[in-house]
């Protein structure tokens, strides 16, 4: 039994439909409703850190939302530790962004606020230990208007892990923080053996932490796997680096517009290129040969190709 | 005593983040309540000096007392009132709302807290505006407890129910005018600078089954004549003890189904 579960998790907003009506559009009229959320049946175990990827708008934060009881759902099931998540707010800590920190307090008073509400009995000792890890430094007695992003990023966090809890639910945990920084909380986040729920946009911090991933597209987990697992999805010899003595522009939109081909990235050499499946080789080797090309060679999948492979998402147009 | 910790803990919060700016945090205890009192002061003074002796229970011997303690209670109502639509209001714009929902605090703290920290905030003035009321008017400790008692239970009361004015400004804006309109009513129903008798009599039962006017029944009877109204009195005590956990229910229920919506 995991220690977070779902069943058939569905959750539906209405949503403001644009109808060409000037009158209508201008009072936000017409509404129709939209799943969020769609059916996602999942199971996270005890001690373990789980990824959820997904574009900006895919559901990842109102799925963590359902987690954490914040929403309810329209249909299906939460659990966590067995329990409503209500029941289950004492073992929870969430960091969602830099919201839910007060900047008109300190960064001091407002770790002393929650850890006061999460029963925390040597609070001064706690904010000092999580101020002297994530480097808050004199700022943690200024107020956090004052805070850059980072520190404002560092102070959630902090916030986050105030009353250690047994699970964290992270969105965008390092979003703002430096690499130094960045690198030291996936390393505190690895060894503290806590279950956690982590929401990231950054490929190679997925990669680096989580046990398993979920991938999540207009609110459907379209699969959940290890990352080593997910990247034999990306089949053999389906993603090509291509060399090139010059960036051909013209090469870029010819591709694009060719079916077999998924996703084209620009690299410093040259490009790569996602084909929809090996079998179109041949074809791309065709298009190239009109080309100056270098070189042409296979390259191992990463989790951003994952990740292209399964969302659909690309970056370059023409 | 989680219960009784965690309400001053966010009473100490909500003091801080008001704090963030002082004059306000002072002018609006001081200022504010004389700024609502003193039309009213002159057109009683007027009233009296050209000869009138009485309106309703008002005389010319215990017109400031009836003003400023029907301030008082206008004070605590329009604290109590607005207390949760400001902070839910503020809170879902600065991105803090959801903090303290998944917090493990009870929703009888939060009532709590966040009344208290008005209290603290409105104390210095209520102390010198009843100190002005015994120099005129001198009370017996007795009563002057059992006016406080009610004082509170008229707060407890309305503050709960300002968190279903709040939840309206957390879930759905659209039904924050109905709330002003309804305040408005009751101001007027409240009989906070005037006497009953000047509502007509078709109006009067509105104000008789206020708990809100009661209370001032209760605090007037006491202080100016010595009387105890023992029906308001248990009447307000009933609803003090019965409000907030009707309007705890009701939240919860609207936050079970509803969304945060506006930010």
């Amino acid at each position: 039994m995991g220690i977070i579960e779902t069943k058939h998790l569905v959750k539906e907003f209405d949503i403001r439909v644009h109808t060409g009506d000037k009158v209508r559009d201008f009072f936000y009229l017409k509404h129709k409703p939209f799943r969020a959320v769609d059916n996602v049946s999942l199971e996270i175990k005890e001690g373990e850190i789980f990824g959820l990827l997904g574009p900006n708008g895919a559901g990842k934060t109102t799925l963590t939302k359902l987690l954490t009881g914040l929403i309810a759902p329209t249909s299906g099931t939460v659990l966590v530790e067995g329990m409503h998540p209500e029941n289950a707010l004492q073992k929870m800590g969430v960091m969602f962004g830099y919201s839910m920190i007060y900047y008109r307090m300190s960064g001091y008073d407002n770790l002393k606020y929650f850890a006061k509400l999460y029963g925390v009995r040597d609070y001064r000792k706690r904010i000092r230990e999580l101020s002297d890890f994530l480097g808050l430094g004199h700022w943690i007695n200024d107020l956090v208007e004052r805070y850059s992003l980072g520190m404002k990023s560092k102070l959630s966090f902090a916030r986050a892990l105030i009353h250690d809890p047994d699970i964290l639910f992270l969105d965008e945990p390092t979003l703002g923080l430096d690499p130094k920084i960045s690198r030291e909380v996936r390393k505190e986040i690895k060894s503290m053996g806590k279950t956690v729920m982590i929401t990231t946009h950054y490929m190679d911090e997925a990669n680096e932490l989580c046990d398993r991933i979920g991938i999540i597209r207009n609110g459907k987990l379209l699969t959940v796997d290890t990352p080593e697992n997910l990247k034999k999805l990306v089949e053999k010899g389906s993603l090509v680096e291509v060399g090139l003595k010059a960036h051909n522009e013209k090469l870029v939109c010819e591709l694009t517009e060719k079916i077999y081909v998924q996703h084209i990235d620009k690299t410093e050499r040259g490009l790569e290129v996602l084909l929809r499946d090996r079998k179109y080789l041949r074809e791309l080797l065709t298009v190239l040969s009109k080309y100056e090309v270098v070189h042409v060679s296979e390259k191992e999948p990463t989790l951003v190709d994952v990740f292209i492979k399964l969302t659909g998402e690309s970056y370059e147009t023409c | 005593m989680k219960l009784v910790s965690d309400i001053f803990t966010i009473a100490e919060k909500e003091l801080k983040l008001q704090l963030r700016f002082k004059f306000p945090f002072f002018t609006s205890s001081f200022i504010t309540p004389l700024i609502r009192i003193t039309p009213f002061f002159m057109v009683y003074a007027g009233f009296f000096y050209f000869g009138a002796e009485a309106l309703g229970e008002v005389t010319r011997t215990n017109f400031v007392v009836f003003l400023t303690l029907g301030m008082l209670a206008d004070v605590i109502f329009n604290i109590g009132y607005e207390a949760f639509h400001t902070k839910f209001m503020q809170e879902k714009y600065w991105g803090t709302i959801e903090s303290i929902f998944l917090a493990p605090v009870h929703r009888v703290s939060l009532i709590l807290g966040v009344g208290l920290a008005e209290v603290v905030r409105g104390l210095p003035s209520t102390a010198i505006f009843l100190i002005i009321c015994y120099l005129i008017i001198p009370v017996n400790i007795a009563n002057f407890g059992v006016i406080l008692l009610t004082f509170l239970m008229a707060y407890v009361f309305i503050l709960s129910v300002g968190i279903i004015y709040g939840s309206a400004a957390l879930f759905n804006e659209s039904f924050l005018p109905i709330f002003e309109y309804l305040r408005v009513a009751w101001v007027f129903f409240s009989c906070f600078y005037f006497p009953i008798e000047v509502i007509p009599e078709i109006l009067k039962p509105w104000a008789l089954i206020n708990p809100i006017y009661q209370a001032n029944v209760v605090i007037r009877g006491l202080w100016i004549s010595g009387v105890m109204h023992w029906q308001p009195f248990i009447y307000l005590l009933l609803l003090a003890i019965l409000a907030p956990l009707l309007a705890i229910l009701i939240f919860n229920k609207l936050w079970k189904e509803l969304t945060i919506q506006g930010y």
